[in-house]
């Protein structure tokens, strides 16, 4: 049986996985809509922000909407694709538990 | 790393990915279409005559029933395209939000329509089938794109509109005007809805 593969920390930390997971579902969330979804303090969530676009997971796009600054978040392809990596990682860990085939 | 671990965590993704999974199938074909029928279907029954509230409530949920079927062949027909499943988790969230008020506009409008009355019956529908329509179309709205999500409103407000400004008349107009106003509001905000979609669509990358 193949080593079970090392999973992405960025990822797995839980608020990063809760970050990624709702922009792979939405095209791309504003700043504030992301700080409700998951009631985070502006600070807290900036600080996971920058860890997954130095990643190369997040871009981050800033504008003026109505006379105010409004801060856009999507998944990048890379994030895209690390995310999806690391849903089969778990999916196989998951199999592997229960010794079906991968 | 554990099993239940694993488990736990794919199922706060899948959750997370749900939540904000809004409809992405371009909404424009299937609103112009609708539009288009409801401005036509009201032409027809202006001048067709179909003064009684039997034909006005059959020949009108008989349209509703075939643009629904002609928008979800639109639907199918995107998602065949690009090799998606029909039936997403937001598609479903918003078949069951319009289910109810959908079945509640059909038992109104085929009660009206066994019970013998004339403009007066046929007229009171209008307002009704605004108003559970906007209800259906607004209890969609979390999973319907950013540019739809104020429709609901719209069918509400002028469904609540009617329903107040029609005692207020002396003498109820001609069933020629209801098929009129189903124009008007069903076809007509329909249409400017679509419009609307097809403008945001064609200034992004289509999905």
């Amino acid at each position: 049986m193949s080593p079970i593969p090392e999973l992405d920390k960025i990822i797995h930390e839980r608020k990063r996985m809760a970050i990624m997971s709702l922009l792979a579902g939405a095209r791309s969330l504003s700043f504030t809509e992301l700080r409700d979804q998951l009631e985070l303090t502006d600070g807290n969530l900036s600080v996971h922000i920058k860890t997954l676009q130095r990643a190369g997971y997040l871009a981050v796009t800033k504008s003026v909407r109505q006379r105010r600054p409004l801060t856009t978040l999507a998944l990048t392809e890379d994030g895209r694709a690390a995310l999806e990596t690391y849903i089969n990682q778990l999916e196989d860990i998951i199999r592997r538990a229960r010794g079906e085939p991968p | 790393m554990s099993e239940n671990r694993a488990a736990e965590d794919l199922a706060a993704i899948r959750e997370m990915m749900a939540r904000t999974s809004t409809y992405h199938r371009s909404m424009a074909p299937p609103l112009l279409a609708s539009g288009a029928m409801g401005v036509s279907t009201a032409v027809v029954g202006v001048f067709a005559e179909l003064r009684l509230t039997l034909y006005f409530a059959a020949y009108w949920q008989g349209v509703a029933l075939v643009t629904l079927a002609a928008s979800l062949l639109l639907v199918w027909r995107q998602a065949r395209a690009k090799g998606e499943a029909m039936w997403s988790p937001p598609a479903r969230q918003m078949a069951r939000a319009l289910l109810a008020p959908f079945l509640c506009g059909l038992v109104f409008g085929v009660s009206s329509a066994l019970r013998p009355g004339g403009a007066a019956a046929a007229w009171s529908l209008v307002p009704l089938w605004l108003l559970f329509y906007g209800c259906g179309v607004q209890a969609a709205s979390a999973a319907l794109p950013g540019g739809l999500r104020g429709m609901g409103w719209r069918f509400i407000v002028l469904g609540a509109a009617l329903l107040f400004a029609l005692p207020q008349l002396a003498e109820r107009p001609s069933l020629a005007w209801a098929h009129a106003a189903m124009g008007v509001s069903f076809g007509g905000l329909h249409l400017i809805f679509g419009l609307v979609i097809l403008i945001k669509d064609k200034g992004r990358d289509a999905p």
